[in-house]
């Protein structure tokens, strides 16, 4: 019982708690009902304000470094951790092993049968007009949470910053980057194709997490002896290249 | 996940649409809730709460309940035409658990909002932000339910909120000839109170149905 889970905090981790599927159900129909009222677009444009609207809600973090960063991802003590128990995998590849929707997905299912087609539609809107990452509609929640998530934590000072490698569907269907973009992604995550087969196998999503490149730390690091020395910001580094994939 | 969405998903809705839209929409989930289910029939009242008992009815999606055997229903001929049923845990209570858990703060204010918005415009029956759609689902299922070939109706009796809030509806009291004081004392271990019986062989006048209604 939730209300019995509650009491031994601490020993549980807030993912752990025990969920009511019902509700999950309930907010799945709804969004069917979005679907049928307003349209794929009008369902895709809700998902994804749902995501962000979420993430918005959760309180900011800051680490002192990046080992600082990992060692909470995989305590569980991050928000980026909190809701869908992201882990280390290797280098700067991050992975969820379970999806924090399929226990929904499942009930659904077995409450009511197949899904409706609008999940299907949502999907290749999305990848169409959005992002090419998604594979099951519940996907465009995750990304636009992770999306808004990340720009709240913070390491040395700096945001996050973040990139969708691949997502596995309900039905086993895998979403990888598109061609091309495999190379850059895995270079950037310090991990093999091998070891993205592997994360990809034994995982339900792997995302690329990474810290700000070192003129931005330098910069971070410049400004904070600055403040402490009482003086204005007046050292000026060049800006780095765009981060690759994600957003 | 999604449970958690819900807050600020229900706090956008009322911001763009107002409160009772989100109790609109909230009503009509539960309908087509109970809709997608679809139909069963059981032979009789033992088997039908064998099956509740057992967690293979269509109304124990919601989770463990519990049938009041002492609380049989019957006619002015004394033959049982339903009876008291009692839900252990409040479907949102996993969800408001998880939110202070995972999100580190107070259930937000939107909760409060419909829940009062729900009293006071629709009936006086909601302790929860999702009641609107948990109660329609209870009352909407119950049409799909038929024991002895006769459908079924359901009343909402009470509810107790996760914070001890205690809402108990007087029309369905008087309907259904029931003393106060028994809910109170079933209310200690169950969060959600309701009947079910034949339907159109309880005369409640008074007595509101939630998918009914209609709110804006």
């Amino acid at each position: 019982m939730a209300e019995q889970a509650i009491l031994t905090r601490g020993r549980v981790k807030p993912q752990d708690l025990p969920t009511n599927p019902i509700i999950d159900v309930a907010m799945i129909l709804f969004l069917e009902d979005i679907a049928e009222k307003q349209g794929v677009d009008g369902l895709c444009a809700y998902m994804l304000a749902q995501g962000a609207a979420l993430a918005e809600t959760m309180p900011p973090e800051d680490y002192a470094n990046w080992e600082e960063f990992l060692s909470a991802i995989n305590e569980g003590r991050s928000i980026l951790s909190a809701l869908e128990g992201l882990e280390h995998f290797s280098g700067y590849c991050m992975v969820t092993p379970v999806s924090p929707f399929h226990e929904a997905m499942i009930t659904y299912i077995r409450l009511m049968g197949e899904m409706l087609e609008a999940h299907e539609k949502v999907v290749n809107y999305y990848n169409g007009t959005v992002m090419n990452a998604s594979v099951e509609s519940m996907n465009l929640i995750q990304q636009s949470f992770r999306k808004e998530l990340v720009k709240r934590v913070t390491v040395a000072g700096k945001p996050v910053r973040y990139a969708e490698i691949s997502a596995k569907a309900y039905s086993g269907n895998i979403k990888l980057p598109p061609e091309g973009w495999v190379e850059v992604l895995l270079e950037k995550a310090e991990i093999s194709m091998t070891q993205l087969s592997m994360a990809v196998r034994q995982n339900n999503s792997v995302i690329l997490l990474y810290p700000p490149g070192e003129k931005e730390m330098a910069e971070a690091a410049a400004a904070a002896s600055l403040k402490v020395l009482g003086l204005k910001e007046e050292l000026k580094f060049e800006e780095e290249a765009p981060a690759a994939g994600g957003d | 996940m999604l449970d958690i969405t819900m807050f600020s998903l229900a706090a956008d809705m009322a911001e763009k649409a107002g409160l009772g839209s989100v109790c609109d929409y909230w009503i009509r989930v539960g309908k087509t809730f109970a809709k997608r289910i679809g139909t069963e029939n059981f032979v009789g009242w033992p088997q039908f709460n064998i099956a509740t008992n057992e967690c293979r009815t269509a109304l124990t999606v919601e989770g463990v309940v519990r049938v009041m055997t002492d609380m049989a229903i019957t006619d002015k001929e004394g033959e049982i035409i339903g009876y008291v049923y009692a839900l252990v845990e409040d479907p949102m209570v996993a969800c408001y658990n998880r939110w202070i858990a995972i999100m580190g703060q107070a259930i937000p204010p939107i909760d409060e909002q419909i829940i009062n918005y729900y009293n006071e415009n629709v009936r006086p029956t909601a302790v929860t932000l999702f009641d609107p759609m948990n109660q329609t689902f209870r009352e909407e299922a119950a049409n799909y339910l038929t024991v002895a070939d006769a459908p079924l109706e359901a009343f909402q009796i009470a509810a107790r909120s996760r914070l001890g809030v205690r809402r108990i509806y007087k029309p369905t009291l008087t309907a259904l000839d029931l003393d106060e004081r028994y809910l109170v004392s079933l209310l200690r271990d169950h969060m959600v109170v309701y009947a079910l019986a034949q339907k159109g062989k309880i005369e409640a006048p008074e007595y509101v149905k939630a998918s009914t209604l209609k709110i804006r």
